[in-house]
């Protein structure tokens, strides 16, 4: 069975109205005639059809075909791809449109005008009626969805024929093509511009100094900020925050607790030789290695900067006035075994801790200070524990306090992930080394539990797709114009053998096109690990930049998977509109159509702002010193908070009929996704239906 | 409350009140209503405009529900959807869909009673027929009709399902004379077939032609109810009529009659009503086989 994003309460409400439907309306589900509901519905589709509704179609089409003529497209495929996605979006667009007007209008007017007198007083139930309404609307929907869908693909066709030309043509006369460029241009030539291919993500991506290995742990960086470290804590309410119902323990700050939280960590490091001669000639005195310190939220974006945290070495300091975390030289590889102490701590106050109280996940995030030192940790290089209580007059617990915990309370980190340093659009860079450097970071895509898609791949090989933002860094000795090469392996988990090395030749934010070889990823837990091979370059990745190629299907079938996600986002949409008609006049029933479609999306967007932590913000930023005050504060902003998130839960969410997403990138539309929209259209339209239909039954249809 | 089976129709204490937005009454439409229809007969519910009459209809056929009392229609609570099988009913206006021709209205109301293709198709013309629209109108599509063709189709719709019980809201609205007439006379037929007519007017000359007994409402009251001959009849004044007579034959009856004592009596030419004079010049003056609905 299909596990749908539903969730189980919106069923389980779902299942709650129709069985009160069932209940009142016993007997007009005894006497339910689909013949006589078609035949309602036949009539509103008739009388569409007649009022010209279709001829919305020509305007759509001819706004697609002047879109996309206008387009820029990167490459070949993507300009296809993009006029695919105009196309579905002006089907989408004209379908939730006519469906919006013609559904939420039609029952108001039919009373209005009295028509309905002729229709009621025959043998035909009111929920015939509402179900003949809406088969009526959902029968133009589809006329329409066959129209615009024979547009779109008789135009994508003839789109990715004229390319396909064009490409030969240029295959075969221009002389100024690069490898990448040909690359890509013969990939496109042999695959084919419509294309809808599977692919397979990788769990994971991290950047590291550290090769993965069978047993490895451990994590490395190094110190001058090009990669950085994530220790993931998982919250545990009632383990990691003091006393957090104690209205005591807001602290006149909105904060968690009585007491914040202690930070521990237990950092390994090395320094290695400077890169080149000239900083030996700078006879600088050896670095230090120095830490800093922040908490990214869930999301990995910073939620707590370094400089909230206080430094139990100096109860009455904030921890940026040290100068950032020094590690103790004991921790130096070789040196000192990782269990050992000294331990570094940093303190993190009661209210700052009210921050993290709702989340599921946060990050202790760790950067090098240092440029000669590389750092070392696992999963037990930091933990949290409660703190204890500060004495009077003083802003953090001391060392000696810290120590004091039994190690047996620390809460453990899961295992730590390396990352690129962020570029301002997110993604990590991975700077390019030659294998021989010294420092040489890698990209490591983790794949797991990936095995069953490959098994469609034959010929031993499995394609990729590689798209990456390319950036100079500024190297002196680098080539601002010097192709951009990166070298890919596959590593099976577990294992220390590495497949040989394919390189690629990459162009800037395109795809790339190239081959692993399918023997190495065996049972689906393997590694993909990237080196940009071209000093001086930095590739600016993600989490989504690598995709496997699991297998293919014809464009046709993807589209009218596509096509069949917009109908029935037009059968919620009409079922809406149809209960909003029964109880209101047309224009507004237009109106609260409109609103309960958006409300989910709108309701997300301020939610997510609005997360039950929010309270705990404003009262701290109001500087509340009071108590009760900041209690009422931060009571009030939940309750809102929580309301909106419950309203958000209780509206359709159609951000699931996702019938754009996968067809413009050339993926499959999955199964999944069909359920997902299917899963929605159960739990949201058949219950509206049967409110409608309740509404009516009880309703005085002569005005 | 259900009505034994020799009545089509019976009400008990119906009363309708519209109430505005917070509740309280507004319009007291229909007030106690008590009356019984037998089947078989041709009623008329009378009086002038906002006096309950459409109010009483809507009631019986469900389209609003009542304030207090009941009604009920061929042995069921009133609004059942199950009696409407039974039922056929012509709105005061023909509210029908206008983007649709005579027949595809038919068949579409046809379909709703489940009456299988077949039977429509036979059906279909048959009734087209009988309310008298030719081949032309047929295809036409509802907008495009006159006053009276889309009384006639609404007379059609009503009758699709070949009823027991026919609600009749003001049927000879935009009818012509001729039109009026057919209306009375299918009315006669429906009676003679054994079928119960309610027949709801203002119209009190179409009433009296047709209808066996009345009723009439005044502000939502009953104000009487009774066989038409009854109601009509004048007590106090007595008519003899015969063929035309010479001058002297009038003079030596009102002489007779003054001998008799009755010194108030009026001997004089009878006039036609302006129906029958109309319906007499239509008729000589239309061709054989053809309609006298529309232009030639």
């Amino acid at each position: 069975m299909l596990d749908t994003s539903t969730p189980v309460y919106v069923w389980i409400a779902a299942a709650i109205i129709v069985a009160i439907g069932i209940a009142f309306g016993f007997s007009d589900l005894v006497r339910f005639s689909l013949t006589r509901a078609w035949a309602i519905g036949g009539v509103s589709f008739r009388e569409s059809i007649r009022r010209r509704v279709l001829w919305i179609i020509p305007l759509a089409v001819i706004g697609v075909i002047i879109v996309s003529q206008l387009q820029k497209a990167v490459d070949e495929r993507d300009l296809v791809r993009e006029t695919t996605k105009f196309c579905l979006f002006a089907a989408g667009l004209v379908l939730v449109l006519t469906s919006i007007i013609l559904a939420a209008t039609n029952l108001p007017k039919e009373i209005e005008t009295r028509v309905i007198y002729t229709v009621v007083t025959k043998p035909a139930t009111r929920l015939e009626l509402i179900l003949g309404k809406i088969i009526g609307f959902s029968r133009v929907a589809a006329v329409i969805l066959i129209i615009m869908g024979l547009f779109s693909y008789g135009y994508l066709e003839a789109r990715a024929l004229s390319q396909e030309s064009l490409m030969s043509s240029r295959l075969a006369t221009d002389p100024t093509l690069g490898d990448a460029e040909r690359n890509r241009l013969e990939h496109f030539q042999s695959t084919g511009l419509l294309t809808a291919e599977s692919y397979v993500n990788p769990d994971e991506v991290e950047i590291t100094g550290t090769l993965p290995g069978p047993n490895q742990s451990m994590r490395s960086m190094y110190g001058q900020g090009d990669e950085e470290l994530m220790f993931p804590f998982k919250v545990d309410q009632a383990k990691m925050f003091a006393d957090p119902d104690n209205p005591d323990g807001f602290s006149g700050l909105g904060g968690i607790g009585k007491t914040g939280m202690l930070i521990g960590l237990r950092m390994q490091w090395r320094q290695f030789i400077p890169e080149s001669a000239a900083m030996v000639k700078l006879h600088l005195p050896p670095p230090e290695p120095k830490l800093t310190l922040d908490i990214l939220g869930a999301d990995r974006y910073l939620m707590i900067g370094s400089t909230s945290f206080f430094d139990p070495r100096y109860p009455g300091a904030k921890l940026a006035h040290t100068e950032q975390l020094p590690i103790p030289h004991d921790n130096k590889v070789g040196s000192a075994p990782m269990a050992s102490e000294p331990i570094v701590w940093a303190y993190l106050p009661p209210h700052e801790c009210g921050l993290l109280y709702n989340l599921p996940v946060f990050y202790i995030h760790l950067t090098g200070i240092a440029r000669e030192i590389q750092y070392f940790a696992d999963a037990s290089s930091a933990f949290i524990e409660i703190a204890p209580e500060i004495p009077p007059g003083t802003y953090a617990p001391s060392v000696a306090q810290a120590e004091a915990v039994p190690a047996d309370q620390r809460i453990a980190s899961d295992q730590p992930l390396g990352r690129g340093r962020p570029d301002t659009r997110g993604n990590e860079e991975l700077i390019g080394k030659k294998a021989e450097d010294a420092n040489v970071p890698y990209a490591v895509f983790r794949f797991r539990n990936a095995g069953a898609v490959f098994n469609r791949v034959a010929a031993g090989e499995v394609p990729l797709e590689f798209r990456a933002t390319i950036q100079h860094g500024g190297d002196i000795d680098a080539d601002e114009d010097a192709p951009t090469d990166a070298i890919l392996t596959v590593l099976p988990a577990g294992t220390d053998k590495q497949s040989a090395p394919v390189g690629m030749r990459l162009e800037n934010q395109q795809t790339n096109y190239g081959v692993l070889p399918a023997a190495s990823i065996g049972n689906g837990d393997f590694d993909v690990i990237v080196r940009c091979d071209s000093p001086g370059n930095v590739l600016c990745i993600n989490n989504a930049s690598l995709s496997l190629v699991s297998g293919t299907e014809p464009f046709g079938w993807n589209l009218a998977k596509s096509l069949f996600i917009l109908w029935m986002l037009a059968v919620l949409v009409v079922t809406i509109a149809v209960l909003c008609s029964t109880f209101l006049s047309w224009p507004i029933a237009v109106v609260l159509t409109a609103v309960l479609l958006m409300g989910h999306w709108c309701v997300t967007q301020v939610a997510d702002t609005a997360d039950a932590t929010l309270g705990r913000s404003i009262a701290t930023d109001m500087g509340l010193t009071d108590p009760s005050k900041a209690e009422a504060v931060v009571t009030s902003v939940n309750a809102l908070s929580t309301g909106l998130l419950a309203l958000g839960k209780v509206l359709p969410d159609i951000d699931q009929f996702a019938a754009i997403d996968d067809i413009q990138r050339g993926a499959i539309v999955t199964v999944q996704t069909v359920a997902d929209a299917g899963s929605v259209l159960l739990t949201f339209a058949l219950p509206m239906a049967v409110l409608a239909y309740l509404i009516m039954k009880k309703k005085e249809v002569a005005p | 409350m259900i009505a034994s089976n020799n009545e089509a129709v019976e009400t008990s204490g119906l009363t309708k009140i519209y109430r505005d937005f917070w509740g309280r009454d507004k319009v007291r439409a229909l007030d106690d209503l008590n009356m019984t229809i037998h089947r078989g007969e041709v009623f008329g519910l009378l009086g002038p405009n906002g006096s309950g009459k459409s109010t009483t209809i809507k009631l019986l056929l469900g389209l609003i529900f009542p304030t207090h009392g009941s009604a009920s229609v061929l042995g069921q609570p009133a609004g059942n959807t199950a009696i409407n099988e039974r039922i056929g009913f012509l709105p005061e206006e023909s509210y029908l869909y206008r983007f649709l021709n005579g027949e595809e209205t038919l068949k579409f109301y046809g379909r709703l009673f489940k009456i299988p293709g077949r039977e429509l198709k036979k059906r279909v013309p048959a009734l087209l027929d009988a309310v008298g629209l030719d081949a032309k109108a047929r295809k036409r599509k509802l907008r495009e009709y006159s006053k009276g063709m889309a009384r006639r189709i609404g007379l059609a719709q009503a009758l699709i399902n070949d009823p027991e019980l026919i609600l009749l809201d003001e049927p000879t609205t935009g009818l012509d004379p001729i039109g009026t007439k057919e209306m009375k006379d299918l009315i006669k037929s429906l009676r003679a077939q054994g079928k119960t007519v309610l027949l709801c007017s203002h119209l009190l000359a179409d009433v009296q032609d047709v209808c066996d007994r009345i009723t009439i409402l005044f502000r939502g009251k009953m104000m009487t109810l009774g066989p038409v001959r009854e109601l009509l009849q004048v007590k106090d004044v007595t008519q003899i009529q015969t063929r035309t007579m010479t001058p002297l034959q009038i003079e030596k009856t009102q002489a007779f009659l003054s001998q008799l004592g009755v010194t108030d009596a009026t001997v004089t030419h009878p006039t036609t009503n302006l129906e029958d004079l109309f319906l007499r010049i239509v008729q000589e003056n239309t061709p054989a086989g053809q309609s006298s609905v529309g232009s030639a």
